[in-house]
């Protein structure tokens, strides 16, 4: 193989991995992100309902 | 309880060597271990006594460091059982106290093994153990106590996970790469008669033990607190 | 630490006009070295990977002393995106190294004491993320890591000094030799060299960010998951 044969793998490796490594880390944010904020909001509807119930307020809502 | 910093030391210290000698089935069953590990190992190399005793100082530290990495998850192993290591805790008011008896306890059960494997590794790969061995004790203990310098910090880190066997050699042979280089050099230039390249080796050493039970000693307050 | 998390298209677009520069410089515009011939334009890669590694490594340093200090999980998240990209820039300068010793030094791998410190190194840091996947809440996590994080930096110049000692064949660094008045290398190269050497900087900077963006919202789910527990 030729140095230039050499030199193509080099350069393949380092921008491959990286473009990988980058596109993955895009993908894991987003994910997070929807992950986070599908929770959050099932939080929210879990709060209303038990503030609804009753049951975890102790104190009567300020008139 | 209102006691110095060196006699809680030395109460974990004797703790641990005691519950070694009492409890013996793990000293014995590390001593056979060691044993084995420099047999396959010769096995592996063939019989050419020549050879063997060229390989002899690697194999020997391999021997030692494989046992001494079954003491070290054994001594935070045994101090999982009953929370007994929060009672430990709250115990010293010097928590680096501790790492100083945890370190002298695991590196006595090391130099134990060691004491009892180098006569084996002398019969076995016929090599004339007496003129050497002020100079191996000296390597012995240096070695011993940089790995248990790494090995009591870390094994406090890892005894509450999950694969705590995997990982606590996979953290500690990497960072123990210049005692295992130090320790195997010099006992291979003793063992073969080249007295003057010793001294580097065993500078090695010295240095790594006091860097890194510096560190442990500094570090060890916040690797237990929680 | 927020600037960089915050300015992902500004770095991202930096990163890549410059990266491509360098390729333009490094692969058409610098000549071919006398001794290594057009291998030598592996070195371009090779140089940046290392020299981002031991940066992420640092930062992995001050990331895990700034926790065990301020006992604020965002150093931890510092250390451990740090980490992750040392691994990854590692084992790239490995993986580069090899490529460019087949041609120049006809072996893909020799024993030689920056090869083998290097080695030594990916292995540190990779039981270092095992580490972290493995504990079992935030807090003893960026405890346990900061420690090893710690350790593992300390023992960088020691496995270094021991190595060189164990054995020697590596070129000698040419670049930060005092004598640079009569520097072996051609004008041109040492521009390519520093144009790539910006241009990872850069990128390592921009995927430090999106890996913190990462770790914040990973902590934040965990949060929630825990309080919703606590609610249910």
């Amino acid at each position: 193989m030729s140095n230039w044969g050499f030199v193509a793998i080099a350069y393949t490796l380092v921008w491959g991995s990286v473009a990988a490594y980058a596109v993955l880390l895009a993908r894991r944010v987003a994910q997070a992100r929807d992950v986070t904020r599908a929770l959050q909001k099932s939080l929210e509807h879990e709060m209303q309902a038990v503030d609804k119930d009753g049951t975890v307020c102790d104190t009567p809502p300020a008139p | 309880m209102h006691s110095t910093w060196a006699s809680q030391a030395w109460a974990v210290f004797r703790k641990d060597v005691v519950v070694e000698l009492r409890t013996k089935v793990n000293l014995n069953a590390m001593l056979f271990f060691a044993g084995t590990v420099l047999l396959i190992f010769s096995f592996a190399l063939g019989p050419d006594p020549a050879r063997l005793r060229t390989a002899a100082a690697g194999l020997l530290w391999l021997a030692f460091i494989f046992a001494g990495l079954l003491a070290f998850g054994r001594s935070y192993q045994l101090e999982t059982e009953n929370n007994a290591f929060e009672g430990l805790l709250l115990i010293a008011e010097n928590r680096s106290a501790i790492y100083a008896g945890k370190l002298c306890g695991a590196a006595a059960v090391m130099l134990f093994i060691e004491a009892v494997i180098l006569p084996l590794m002398a019969i076995l790969f016929n090599i004339d153990l007496w003129r050497s061995i002020p100079a191996l004790l000296l390597i012995g203990v240096l070695g011993t106590l940089g790995f248990s310098a790494i090995g009591a910090l870390y094994g406090a880190l890892t005894m509450a996970l999950r694969a705590r066997e995997v990982l606590l050699p996979l953290l500690m042979l990497p960072v123990t790469v210049p005692v295992i280089l130090g320790a195997v050099k010099a006992t291979s230039y003793v063992l073969t008669g080249q007295r003057q390249d010793v001294g580097l080796w065993i500078e090695v050493l010295i240095a790594f033990d006091i860097v890194f039970i510096t560190a442990g000693l500094l570090l060890y307050d916040s690797a237990v607190s929680t | 630490m927020e600037w960089i998390q915050r300015q992902g298209r500004l770095l991202g677009l930096t990163a890549f006009g410059s990266m491509a520069i360098g390729a333009y410089l490094g692969l058409v515009w610098s000549p071919p070295d006398v001794d290594q011939g057009d291998a030598m334009r592996i070195l371009y890669m090779h140089v940046p990977t290392i020299w981002t590694a031991y940066l992420a490594y640092f930062l992995v340093l001050v990331g895990s002393v700034l926790y065990l200090w301020k006992r604020d999980l965002k150093w931890d998240r510092l250390a451990g995106s740090a980490a992750e990209l040392g691994v990854l820039l590692t084992a790239l300068t490995l993986a580069v190294g090899s490529v460019w010793a087949k041609p120049v030094w006809g072996v893909w791998w020799t024993w030689d004491p920056r090869l083998t410190t290097t080695a030594i190194l990916f292995v540190i840091y990779a039981g270092y993320l095992m580490l972290r996947t493995l504990a079992a809440d935030p807090r003893s996590r960026a405890k346990q890591s900061a420690i090893v994080g710690i350790i593992g930096f300390i023992d960088i110049p020691i496995v270094h000094m021991s190595v060189l000692w164990w054995r020697s064949l590596h070129q000698a660094p040419t670049i930060l030799q005092p004598n640079l008045g009569n520097a072996p290398l051609d004008p041109r190269m040492e521009v390519a060299l520093f144009v790539n050497l910006f241009a990872f900087t850069v990128l390592f900077v921009f995927l430090l960010g999106q890996r913190l963006k990462l770790a914040q919202l990973e902590q934040r789910r965990d949060e929630v998951l825990w309080e919703e527990a606590r609610v249910v």
